[in-house]
């Protein structure tokens, strides 16, 4: 893993604890190959919501663009990964 | 499958009897077949403790004064309703039209100007709520139904064909992503509003004649965050399928600029609002409010 993305990871990991309000976590709690739904992070369908509202309003993904790929919620670094993806092919 | 998450509907009548009233609606008519849904169902009224059993804390609520023979006979006449609200949605399938009125259907016409901006339609377990979707085509916009998945292969055999795109509830996210996609789409969105779909799914409480339900948190959260209009709808058969009354009630306006991640309570007031429309229909019309218990999700719903 480049520095960059590692870099995007942890500044990732700190806007997903916010828009989600996991006050219970810490960056360091999210391990990059943890399941986002159901044994990992234990989120649900409706932060699921919140990931897409948010992905569109502080990153400018359109939903349609999620709709396409819905393996990049599989795990942190699935989602991570596309979302840095799509930001710098945008830059 | 535990016996709260199933439809109580979908484990009464055998195929016999279906297609018993199947003939007697395409040879005889709807309201043939209704009148001789009074027999049928008395005899469920006397025989069938299960349903009865399930009805009770609705009767109850609706019925305070009445004693257990005034209570059955209730019963009776919600079972009527049910059967004969099932003959008009069988018609309705069948390609057929009844006669249809509408109340402030401007609120319906007025939410839908903004094409850019998708509507979450509330619908409920009140009459002939699949005429609603059947009516909607009228509006030209597309409509979406999110639906429980155990009802999936009736609802989808309903529709089949039809300009309805079904959204399966036990897909990825729960359906919740393919209802975002639809209202940024611009298009409608129908969800059971007074239905939790199984126990797992986060819920609110609210008061309806003085009888405390769990309702769907999911509606009301797409709502704020799609910052789109959300409106209860609620579609009444008119006499022995006869006609259908549309009741579109004002939408409800919705704050949109909420916290991240909003807590559960920001809901109750726009709730209220629902669960007066609701109760109105209860009481205006408490032969076709089917609140069933499995409905009322009295066993251990996940509150939020």
């Amino acid at each position: 893993m480049d520095d960059a993305t590692a870099a995007f990871r942890q500044e990732f990991k700190e806007k997903l604890i916010t828009w989600l309000q996991l006050e219970d976590k810490t960056p360091d709690d999210i391990k990059d190959d943890d399941a986002l739904f159901g044994s990992g992070l234990g989120l649900d369908s409706l932060d699921a919501v919140e990931i897409v509202i948010a992905l569109k309003r502080e990153y400018n993904i359109p939903q349609s663009a999620v709709d396409q790929r819905r393996d990049i919620f599989t795990t942190f670094a699935t989602l991570s990964d596309f979302v840095q993806h799509y930001h710098e092919q945008q830059h | 499958m535990p016996v709260a998450a199933k439809n109580l509907s979908d484990q009464r009548g055998n195929a016999l009897g279906i297609g018993f009233f199947r003939v007697v609606i395409r040879a005889l008519g709807p309201r043939c077949a209704c009148a001789m849904v009074w027999f049928v169902a008395f005899f469920y009224a006397v025989c069938d403790g299960t349903a009865m059993r399930a009805a009770t804390p609705y009767l109850r609520s609706r019925f305070p004064k009445a004693g257990a023979m005034a209570r059955r006979w209730h019963f009776y006449r919600l079972l009527v309703a049910q059967g004969q609200v099932i003959i008009l949605a069988h018609w309705l399938r069948s390609g057929r039209q009844v006669p249809i009125r509408e109340e402030h259907p401007e609120h319906l016409r007025d939410a839908l100007l903004d094409r850019q901006r998708g509507l979450i339609l509330l619908i409920s377990h009140v009459g002939c709520w699949q005429a609603a979707l059947t009516h909607l085509e009228s509006y030209q916009r597309p409509v979406n139904l999110l639906i429980q998945a155990n009802a999936n292969v009736h609802i989808a055999r309903m529709f089949q064909g039809q300009h309805v795109t079904i959204i399966n509830n036990d897909g990825p996210f729960g359906g919740l992503l393919d209802c975002v996609a639809a209202l940024e789409r611009g298009e409608i969105v129908c969800i059971m509003g007074d239905r939790q779909a199984g126990d797992h799914e986060e819920a609110l409480p609210m008061t309806m004649l003085g009888r405390r339900l769990f309702i769907p948190r999911s509606p009301w959260l797409l709502a704020a965050r799609c910052r789109c209009a959300i409106m209860p709808v609620f579609t009444l058969m008119r006499g022995m399928a006869s006609g259908i009354d549309f009741f579109f009630a004002p939408p409800i306006a919705i704050e949109y600029n909420l916290p991240r991640k909003p807590p559960a309570d920001i809901f109750t007031p726009y709730i209220a609002q629902y669960a007066a429309a609701l109760e109105k229909m209860a009481v205006d019309h408490p032969y076709q409010v089917f609140h069933y218990d499995h409905q009322a999700s009295t066993a251990t719903p996940r509150e939020t």
